[in-house]
């Protein structure tokens, strides 16, 4: 095991994310960077959500 | 990294000192105030850049930079440089640190990203474990203690973001409850509306053809808002208006009607709520009890090494102090359920008052609209209480208690429905002409603006859900994550941990076991007492044991996270509540699991000093004795090979008498950890009080027994090369005793050694040669370590030093 558990802890969290059809590679991708990369509030995660939620609206419709 | 050398200049009480531990371990002992933590202080200010005793919790007055330096000297003058090994490279690295540019080391280019790591591990405190903080780890809440093994696991981020995701799923959480809401106000306008008790879409649609019926219109064989008016025109009439609101008024009744039917259901609710809170308020003043459990848990935040109250701030053991509140805390856990239980009824009760407050509203506008005006006053009055019910069952349960048990009579009392009969007596004689058409019309005119409302909601909602849903999911993955990684780290670090404690504690504690276990902000930490369950450390463990726990788990996390990265651990005074035994067992768990760590180690205590030599720890040469200090020398040291040097100079400026007491001081000294390692019989003497002579005579008679069953033991088995060897030693032991004339005043040594200050230099001169030359026979050359005899079944099996150079065995073949 590394010494930076951080990074394996939120590859993980990818990982398991990515698993999920409910959430996808591409909002995966989006909250981890988000939330460990550029190390954003919480607005700014539930934002990408529910921007997330309304481009599958726009497709969908 | 392993220390070769460091030089400390005009650090807290150091002026100057020079320490040579060539990577080996050192003990640095002496009496409190003799200068001895300045050198841990100087080495974590070396690695780190700061002095951890004057950073951070209860130190707000202090800093590295204005206490650091000597008192006498400016900031520019205070220094620290150390030249160090690191593994796989040959040569020492010289590192250096000046106060007065804190942040930065000094060293070669070329070695600066080897330094990186190292300085990392340091910054975590992983090189220094000192008593101040050695139960912060014991004793700590589980909350707290998260946060301190978090920050040390470099973890912070971790625990932030998960409470970034937990509040991202709150906020999801309740824009999904705003449009759970508007879809059930709009249903119940719908419901009243159409005269129907529970929303469906089939009810609608049988509504719908109903009123389609009467206006000539054909069936819908699905519910299309925008087709509710299809092929329909507009029918006339008079007063259309006055009509419409008669029969939606009359609709609002028929409603209430219905939901005044479940009140029983909301009632019980109540009396539900007031039945628990009138059981919890026999034993418990509820404000009293939340009010308490917030500020024991906010005093256990506030609780530092200072020994007070941090609220009356009279002096309390601070490690009994957090035990005491933790108890309470235990204490009222049950009662914290209770109280929990009332919080979701109330919340229950919440959605079933809006009902009532909805249709009150609905009743109150249709009322208005005819513009009787008899009971708008009672109407309003009303749907108020309601509103003051629900805000009163939304507020924190210590806020409302009184007034949840008061406000019961509005729906236990009669009220609703008598104010309900009243306005249907009023309105009973009120005759509006419309015709069937015109009613149906306007119905499937509202029920098309509210299907239009309704699939506008149900959307929101859809969406909202999903955002919820998703923000669930992303905080259950991220914890399933994180206890993946996490449990994995906790499960070898509670391992090493209970292995670390059963070898301190041996057969006392051999099926010893613990618990480290990470829920949710908490890291939760128990261990076993004894097989009668699993405690909290600080809960019914003595202090030496949780000193023990202390020691055991920052070992624990360093193995996990430093070992072989960081190579160097200073342990400050910590093993002071554990006894000798213990201390023993201390040992030999340094060198069996660190055997590639460099220890540096203080302590006030001469005996720990000298059990960590005979031990094999340290070396003789490697035991520095800080004997005094002073503002303006700083502190007075010597190593365990100085006194031979120091009675040299004494002999030479002729103090003869200051020779003889240091031989003799030190003499004892060495001479009684011959004995112990060599069980020696020392003549038994009920004051204890031993003298040189006692001690070198059963050492000197041992050695001589020793040998001479090493000589027959190596002759037993063939080892020609051996036996030489001893024989040689057993010459030279004879020698010795020859030159000091042993044989001479053995009959009564403690008067000879008495005598020896009215020696002259000259004479004395031999004598301490004769001395030091069999001192050393006692050693190890290699290690300077004394060797320690081992029996089996009362026998004498073998004697030999740590290093193994040493080893004579005594078994026959």
């Amino acid at each position: 095991m590394s010494f930076n558990l951080s990074n394996d802890v939120f590859k993980k969290y990818l990982e398991l994310m990515k698993e999920d059809k409910n959430i996808g590679n591409d909002l995966a991708e989006k909250i981890y960077k988000s939330l460990y990369l550029k190390n954003s509030n919480k607005e700014d995660i539930l934002n990408i959500l529910k921007k997330d939620s309304d481009n599958n609206e726009n497709t969908e419709d | 990294m392993k220390i070769q050398k460091i030089e400390i200049e005009k650090i807290r009480g150091i002026k100057k000192i020079t320490i040579e531990p060539n990577g080996e371990n050192i003990v640095i002992f002496g009496p409190n105030g003799s200068g001895k933590s300045a050198v841990i202080d100087a080495i974590d200010f070396l690695l780190t850049g700061k002095i951890s005793r004057l950073e951070g919790e209860g130190t707000e007055e202090l800093s590295t930079k204005k206490y650091g330096p000597h008192v006498d000297h400016e900031l520019k003058e205070a220094i620290v440089k150390a030249e160090i090994k690191i593994p796989d490279i040959k040569d020492n690295i010289t590192i250096e640190r000046r106060m007065n540019n804190q942040n930065i080391i000094l060293i070669e280019e070329k070695y600066k990203d080897l330094i990186v790591p190292i300085l990392e591990l340091s910054s975590l405190g992983q090189h220094l474990l000192s008593r101040r903080e050695i139960l912060k780890y014991i004793v700590a809440t589980a909350g707290k203690r998260s946060e301190q093994i978090y920050a040390i696991m470099n973890l912070a981020d971790i625990d932030k973001s998960r409470k970034i995701l937990v509040s991202v799923k709150r906020l999801a959480e309740r824009d999904c409850d705003i449009s759970y809401s508007s879809i059930e106000k709009v249903k119940t306008d719908i419901n009243i509306l159409l005269g129907i008790k529970e929303f469906s879409e089939e009810e609608c649609l049988v509504k719908i053809n109903e009123n389609r019926a009467i206006l000539n219109a054909e069936k819908l064989n699905k519910l299309e808002y925008l087709e509710i008016k299809k092929d329909i025109k507009q029918p006339t009439g008079k007063n259309e208006e006055d009509v419409k609101n008669l029969k939606l008024l009359k609709l609002s009744i028929e409603s209430i009607t219905k939901i005044l039917n479940g009140k029983n259901e909301i009632l019980k609710k109540i009396f539900n709520i007031k039945e628990k809170i009138t059981e919890i308020k026999k034993n418990i003043d509820i404000k009293k009890e939340i009010a308490y459990r917030n500020l024991i848990e906010l005093g256990l935040n506030l609780i530092d090494d200072k020994d007070s109250c941090p609220l009356c701030e009279k002096y309390w053991d601070s490690q009994e102090l957090i035990k005491f509140l933790n108890k309470r805390l235990l204490d009222s856990e049950e009662r914290k359920k209770q109280l929990d239980n009332i919080e979701l009824d109330a919340k229950n009760l919440i959605i079933l008052t809006q009902k009532f407050r909805d249709s009150y509203s609905n009743l109150e506008s249709n009322y208005k609209s005819l513009k009787l005006g008899t009971y708008d006053n009672e109407i309003s009055a009303m749907i108020n209480e309601f509103k003051n019910f629900i805000e009163i069952l939304s507020e924190p349960i210590e806020n409302q208690i009184d007034e949840k048990i008061g406000i019961i009579n509005l729906i236990s009392s009669n009220d609703c429905e008598d104010l309900i009969e009243k306005i249907k007596n009023e309105i009973i004689d009120i005759k509006y002409e419309v015709s069937p058409e015109l009613s149906s019309w306007d119905i499937l005119t509202k029920l098309q603006v509210y299907l239009d409302q309704y699939k506008s909601y149900i959307k929101k909602f859809e969406k909202a859900e999903k955002v919820f849903i998703q923000s669930k999911l992303s905080l259950s993955y991220f914890e399933n994550a994180r206890d993946n990684i996490l449990d994995d780290m906790f499960d070898k670090i509670n391992s090493n941990f209970v292995n670390f404690y059963k070898e301190l504690h041996g057969e006392d504690e051999k099926d010893f076991k613990s618990s480290l276990v990470p829920d949710e902000a908490k890291l939760v930490f128990d261990v076993d007492f004894y097989k009668r369950g699993m405690f909290h450390p600080g809960a019914v463990h003595s202090e030496g044991h949780q000193d023990s726990m202390g020691v055991c788990l920052f070992l624990s996390l360093h193995t996990f996270l430093a070992e072989d990265k960081l190579g160097i651990i200073v342990l400050d005074d910590v093993v002071m509540s554990i006894d000798a035994k213990h201390r023993r067992n201390f040992c030999e768990l340094l060198l069996k699991n660190f055997p590639r760590t460099q220890f540096i180690i203080t302590t006030h205590d001469r005996v720990w000093a000298k059990q960590l030599r005979t031990e094999g720890v340290v070396k003789n040469k490697n035991m520095i004795e800080f004997k005094w200090w002073s503002i303006e020398t700083g502190p007075s040291t010597g190593t365990g090979d100085d006194f031979w040097h120091e009675v040299e100079v004494d002999l030479n400026n002729d103090y003869v008498s200051i020779a003889a007491g240091k031989l003799r001081r030190n003499g004892e000294c060495f001479l009684s950890d011959v004995c112990d390692l060599f069980k020696a019989k020392v003549v038994f003497k009920s004051d204890g009080n031993w003298e040189f002579g006692d001690y070198l005579k059963a050492s000197i008679t041992q050695y001589k027994s020793l040998i001479k069953c090493a000589k027959v033991a190596a002759n037993s088995w063939g080892f020609k090369e051996k036996l030489e060897e001893l024989k040689e030693l057993d010459k030279k032991f004879t020698e010795i005793i020859e030159k000091f004339k042993y044989e001479q005043w053995a009959i009564n040594l403690n008067i000879h050694y008495n005598e020896w200050s009215d020696f002259q230099s000259n004479d004395f001169k031999p004598v301490v040669n004769a001395f030091h030359e069999l001192f050393d026979l006692f050693i190890c050359k290699e290690c300077g370590n004394i060797p320690q005899l081992f029996l089996s079944n009362m026998r004498w099996e073998i004697i030999k030093c740590p290093c193994g150079s040493f080893s004579w065995n005594l078994k026959e073949k």
